[in-house]
């Protein structure tokens, strides 16, 4: 594949508004979790959640109007505006594509509405599906917002979900149908999500430990994670560089990772091959990490295989909680804000390393350490797996 | 290697109902749903959408003969799982919430694209979408810049079942799975190509039973593209939505004549 320059990109998470509030979270490593305040839940756990006020919907566009959207809104930030203006004034609005994933899209507030339904026995008047509850719902509205006319789609594949908007990006502006896109994704906590995670019995009650001995489930987060993807050209010269995108399948299991990550090994090999990188110029591996003991095992087994017991890797969960939808993007932007301030990221949680993990787990972030190349691994619910390789310019 | 990059080639098509009306609607032959080719122990858990999505899939590969273990897939549907997600968000309703964790994992969007995966034991790219109104359009965009830029071949889904009547009234009111099976090489099995995928101004007016059809399930404005799939020797310019919006997406389609298949054209 052709390299694409990531030419902006911005962030809301429970560490903040904004890349600045991440980059600080990554560097104290102190995590960003707490008890759930949106609504409540009969078992005890921890929450990434967003608690500063998120804008609202214009009214011109308030049929959009849901937490999902909100979290979307408050992502597009002035400075990240003035780089998407600045595309649409090179290339045209109809050349600029929108491909933002979600899982459960504004199933928060679809859940509200439930509520009516049951009592009323209709749907509130003022509640439409499509521009709601669909996953393409998010995008959608975001194209509207900005005013962007390319063509406009979600990819929902759970938890690789925006990992994969980054692949869908490489190849529409590869393939010259888009000059720029506007990837990522956009998640927020719902009780859904929260219920049923907890059927499974993958919810911590504690602070989630990635890779360590004694981890014991997710903590579940929400974000807003957008990138600016544009063709390599004189303007964005110094951004990070998309090399490639893996991607494969477990063929296994619904909700269980294959024992060994056999998928995860064909999806951070295809990114390899994809970006013609060696696996031992790669200097940094963001970990998927969830921190069930099932996915984490089979996922070290899979980096090990592919890097060995040298490279440097560590999990963000600790940190934000699982953004699900969300995180294949909001790891892609702490891996490029870990290169492009020098940070080797540390593993928040991770405390007593599993021996049965040989991988090398960063514990604590490592200043002044250069990385040129890093991979980003984002697995998701049918065994769906993307690795993204990122580079330094130059 | 790809004979010509801009040219899509369609070697194997399929359209599944488990509603038999749908065909004459929709001017289209249609096949009843099979679950039979679905294993078992899939079947049981699997919601409608999930076994149409699959059916189409594996009957459009059966035409094709194509490899189902090595082939990319691309799934695309608007609802995916909706009446999983609509049980699971009545269950949030009650004070006692009990969620089953099988309808909590096939509530994602890209379950009968895992289902899919799992039965063929393809452990290659696989891609969930949706995109309103625009789905059939936008899907056969991702199909292009996939087959354009990484793959050789690409079997395509384009699915959607029958919604509980008071989600989105008017909307969501009938199943039909599409599966069309792609090729970026011509052999002796290419049933048509497709080519200029573009946006303009179509000249063609789609009667307006068609276009509340596409308003109600969007997936059916694939309906004009298989209408000419399903006759040999055509030539059009086929419209992927509603042609009395400003703009649509456009496509050339040609398909070939029987004689020619047999020459090995």
């Amino acid at each position: 594949m052709q390299p694409v320059a990531i030419s902006g990109y911005q962030c809301v998470t429970s560490a903040g508004s904004d890349h600045s509030a991440l980059l600080a979270a990554l560097i104290d490593n102190q995590p960003r979790l707490a008890p759930l305040q949106l609504f409540s839940i009969p078992f005890a756990t921890v929450v990434g959640e967003v608690t500063h006020e998120l804008p609202e919907v214009r009214e011109s566009l308030k049929h959009y109007g849901c937490r999902n959207a909100q979290l979307a809104l408050a992502a597009l930030s002035d400075d990240f505006r003035e780089l998407i203006a600045a595309c649409v004034e090179r290339y045209g609005a109809n050349r600029i594509g929108v491909v933002i994933g979600t899982s459960t899209s504004g199933i928060y507030n679809s859940e509200s509405a439930y509520r009516y339904f049951i009592e009323h026995r209709s749907m509130p008047d003022n509640f439409r599906f499509m521009h709601r509850h669909f996953v393409h719902a998010t995008g959608e509205f975001v194209a509207h917002e900005l005013g962007l006319q390319g063509p406009c789609y979600a990819i929902s594949t759970a938890c690789s979900t925006s990992a994969k908007t980054l692949a869908a990006g490489q190849r529409l502006i590869q393939s010259g149908v888009c000059d720029a896109v506007l990837a990522g994704g956009v998640d927020t906590l719902c009780q859904l999500t929260l219920f049923g995670f907890n059927s499974l019995e993958l919810v911590s009650e504690q602070q989630c430990k990635p890779m360590d001995a004694n981890r014991n489930g997710i903590n579940i987060g929400e974000a807003a994670a957008l990138v600016l993807l544009e063709a390599v050209n004189d303007t964005n010269q110094s951004s990070i560089r998309l090399l490639g995108v893996g991607e494969s399948c477990d063929a296994h299991h619904m909700s269980a990772p294959h024992p060994q990550g056999k998928g995860a090994v064909l999806a951070m090999q295809a990114a390899l091959t994809l970006s013609g990188i060696k696996a031992q110029q790669v200097d940094y591996v963001c970990l998927h990490a969830t921190a069930t003991p099932l996915n984490d095992l089979s996922e070290a087994q899979a980096v090990q295989h592919i890097f060995g017991t040298e490279t440097p890797c560590s999990g963000l969960k600790g940190l934000l909680g699982h953004t699900l939808g969300a995180s294949g993007t909001l790891e892609v932007i702490a891996t490029m804000l870990a290169m492009q301030n020098e940070v080797l990221p540390g593993t928040c949680g991770l405390t007593e390393q599993d021996s049965d993990i040989h991988i090398n787990m960063m514990k604590n972030p490592q200043r002044h350490q250069r990385i040129r190349y890093s991979m980003s691994n984002a697995f998701g619910f049918g065994g769906n797996n993307a690795s993204v390789l990122l580079a330094l310019p130059g | 290697m790809n004979d010509d990059k801009n040219i899509m080639y369609v070697q194997g098509i399929s359209v599944i109902s488990s509603d038999q009306m749908i065909g004459d609607q929709l001017g289209l032959k249609i096949q009843s749903l099979d679950t039979s080719i679905i294993p078992l122990s899939i079947r049981r858990r699997s919601s409608l959408a999930t076994r149409l999505a699959i059916n189409a899939a594996h009957d459009a590969c059966n035409k094709a003969q194509v490899d189902r273990s090595t082939i990319p897939t691309l799934f695309s549907s608007i609802g995916g799982e909706m009446t999983i997600t609509d049980q699971l968000c009545l269950e949030m309703t009650n004070s006692d919430v009990r969620v089953s964790p099988t309808q909590f994992h096939n509530s994602v969007h890209n379950s009968a694209a895992a289902y899919w995966s799992i039965i063929s034991q393809c452990q290659q790219t696989s891609t969930a979408m949706a995109a309103g109104i625009q789905t059939a359009a936008m899907t056969l965009v991702e199909a292009w810049s996939q087959l354009n830029t990484q793959f050789n071949e690409l079997l395509v889904v384009c699915y959607e079942e029958q919604w509980p009547d008071y989600i989105d009234q008017g909307n969501g009111q009938f199943p039909i799975a599409f599966a069309i099976v792609f090729s970026n090489q011509s052999n002796h099995n290419t049933l048509a190509t497709l080519t200029s995928l573009r946006v303009g101004q179509t000249t063609q007016n789609q009667n307006q039973f068609l276009c509340e059809l596409i308003d109600s399930v969007p997936v059916v404005a694939l309906s004009p593209l298989f209408q000419v799939l399903q006759l040999p020797g055509m030539n059009k310019t086929v419209c992927l939505g509603q042609s009395n919006a400003q703009q649509s997406w456009l496509v050339d389609v040609t398909t070939y004549q029987p004689q020619l298949l047999r020459t090995g054209w």
